[in-house]
């Protein structure tokens, strides 16, 4: 009989949602490839796992979703830590967090204009292009800088935080924040700008919110981290709810296996990061940026394989 | 497994039964059909079905098997040069198109004349299909284009296909072929339809019916994002707390910073 059997053991696992089936394994070792990263450098992960699942197959409104789904996961644990030890400042926390939840709910939006005018695909590619693409060559620079030069810092980065420490202090509705205060409208730009970035791209935007807490808001570095993952847990459960309503793009499926993954990788990156040195992890973590970037890139300037994309909508939808 | 074993009673049955039939005063130029299931079920780890389609037929009869599934309501987007960049430069909704259109038969087609062959959809070309299609669009006019791209674009998925000689015939009275539904075929009900050509006539048709859903966990996530997707939401909320908390409680954690 002129038909080939299928191999009926290999480990598939559909996504409802997704509308694909994928290797379960693969997905697994994705989610835990991720988690130990994460752990190592101290990053949300987010900005890898979007693209890696958009490159296994998952459509990447799907994939954005998802993994915003899984980040509130991770960094609900990771901020309940530092919660416990006192690193959390919940006023401005709470503040970032207001300004990210309008700002996811613009980025639902927009995903949704951009995926009825067929160009959410591009568009999130894009923008993972341009934000890990100067991401990475910031943190390259950086770096390479701290491991030749030791600690020698640009002027630029003395003479900012005081320009904008009198920027703080002038603007209206000011909180309390360490032994000074803050304008509270900062914050909340803060959280308007990572909210957008996390519903438009899957992101949590910790590499982002940790610069500006640290040199916008002059914050105490101790508490910037705790701070952020508040946030960033705030911001991605945001996110979730407004994408499931909105877009219905979250896969549960994806994001419970991402979240199992992720949670055992995570544990063997953490005690990995700390064996390496500091300029060391940011170094490679740049290369991984960079890498992933440049792969992006090349998906966009590149002459597609297949220049027609088939989309399947409900009959009358 | 089962599903297969099912399928060798089933065809075993079939077989007892046709050879008890043939003693009997059967009217020659009988067709019967039927399939090794008639409900393919999503479930987690759904990878694609294979199912049997067998059946007897009419003496000295070649047949032809057509399965497709519900119409579909599709946007074909085309990329183009942007610049630098790849990106979609036109769209066009098209509806009636089957998500997954197959013709296997026993036979060369060009042995069934062209007129049964177009009048029955089973020709190399999907005439079925191109005279179904109804294009929504004002963005473009050459909608022929479209349409051979799209269906070169789902034989590459394993979607549409035509397989001559496909059909096994044993002992001139009894056929079968396995049908591969692919796992990214639509949800539906999938028609079967199998036709005995003899002396350049049809001179049988028969009609079965599979239907493909999702069930159990697929299903009712499927249902609750689509149709209570506040809940859903609120259920990924919950779940992202409980493992975020519960995972800290249970391995007492350091720290992933985000």
């Amino acid at each position: 009989m002129p038909v080939e059997p299928k191999a009926s053991n290999t480990m598939e696992v559909y996504l409802p949602i997704a509308g694909v089936s994928v290797n379960l394994f693969l997905l697994l070792a994705l989610g835990a490839a991720v988690g130990f990263l994460s752990g190592m450098f101290g990053v949300g992960g987010g900005f890898l796992l979007t693209p890696l699942l958009i490159l296994i197959g998952v459509p990447s409104t799907v994939a954005a979703a998802s993994a915003a789904n899984q980040i509130a996961a991770v960094s609900a644990s990771a901020a309940l830590l530092h919660s416990q030890k006192g690193n959390v400042d919940f006023r401005i926390g709470g503040l970032g967090s207001l300004g990210s939840l309008a700002g996811a709910l613009m980025g639902v939006w927009s995903v949704r204009a951009l995926h009825e005018s067929g160009s959410a695909d591009f568009a999130i590619r894009f923008g993972y292009v341009v934000l890990l693409g100067s991401l990475g060559i910031f943190m390259a620079r950086e770096s390479f800088r701290a491991l030749r030069g030791g600690l020698k810092r640009g002027s630029s980065q003395i003479v900012l935080p005081a320009i904008l420490a009198r920027w703080r202090s002038s603007w209206p509705l000011q909180v309390p924040l360490g032994e000074g205060s803050v304008s509270a409208l900062l914050p909340v730009a803060i959280g308007v700008v990572v909210g957008l970035l996390a519903a438009l791209l899957g992101v949590g935007g910790g590499f982002l919110m940790v610069p500006a807490m640290v040199y916008l808001l002059g914050m105490p570095v101790l508490m910037v981290v705790g701070t952020s993952l508040f946030q960033i847990f705030f911001t991605m459960l945001s996110v979730t709810f407004l994408q499931a309503v909105t877009n219905h793009t979250v896969d549960l499926v994806l994001a419970v296996l991402l979240m199992l993954g992720s949670t055992v990788g995570a544990r063997f990156g953490v005690g990995t990061g700390t064996r390496m040195r500091a300029a060391e992890l940011r170094m490679l973590l740049s290369f991984l940026v960079l890498g992933v970037a440049v792969m992006m890139l090349a998906g966009l300037v590149t002459p597609p394989r297949q220049p027609l994309v088939l989309s399947t909508e409900p009959p009358g939808g | 497994m089962t599903r297969l074993l099912a399928a060798l009673v089933g065809w075993a049955c079939l077989f007892l039964s046709g050879a008890a039939a043939w003693g009997a005063d059967r009217p020659k130029g009988d067709l019967a059909s039927t399939t090794s299931t008639e409900e393919v079920e999503i479930r987690l780890g759904y990878h694609g079905e294979e199912i049997l389609i067998y059946g007897s037929l009419p003496d000295r009869a070649e047949v032809a098997i057509k399965v497709l599934s519900p119409p579909e309501v599709l946007t074909i987007r085309r990329k183009g040069r942007w610049g630098p960049f790849w990106t979609f430069v036109e769209s066009v909704r098209v509806e009636g198109v089957p998500g997954l259109f197959k013709v296997y038969t026993s036979g060369p087609l060009d042995e069934i004349p062209a007129a049964i062959r177009a009048r029955y959809g089973i020709d190399h070309s999907f005439s079925a299909v191109r005279r179904q299609a109804r294009f929504r669009s004002p963005d473009s006019l050459i909608f022929g284009g479209y349409l051979d791209e799209m269906i070169a674009l789902k034989e590459g998925r394993g979607l549409f296909e035509v397989r001559e000689g496909s059909v096994e015939k044993i002992k001139g009275r009894l056929f079968r072929t396995m049908f591969h539904l692919p796992a990214a075929a639509p949800t539906g009900t999938y028609r079967v339809e199998v036709y005995a050509v003899r002396d350049d006539r049809v001179i049988g048709v028969d009609r079965g019916e599979i239907r493909v859903e999702k069930v159990g966990l697929q299903r009712w996530l499927t249902r609750l994002a689509g149709e209570h997707s506040g809940l859903y939401g609120a259920l990924g909320v919950v779940l992202a707390v409980v493992w975020g908390v519960g995972s800290v409680i249970l391995f007492k954690e350091k720290g992933v910073h985000g």
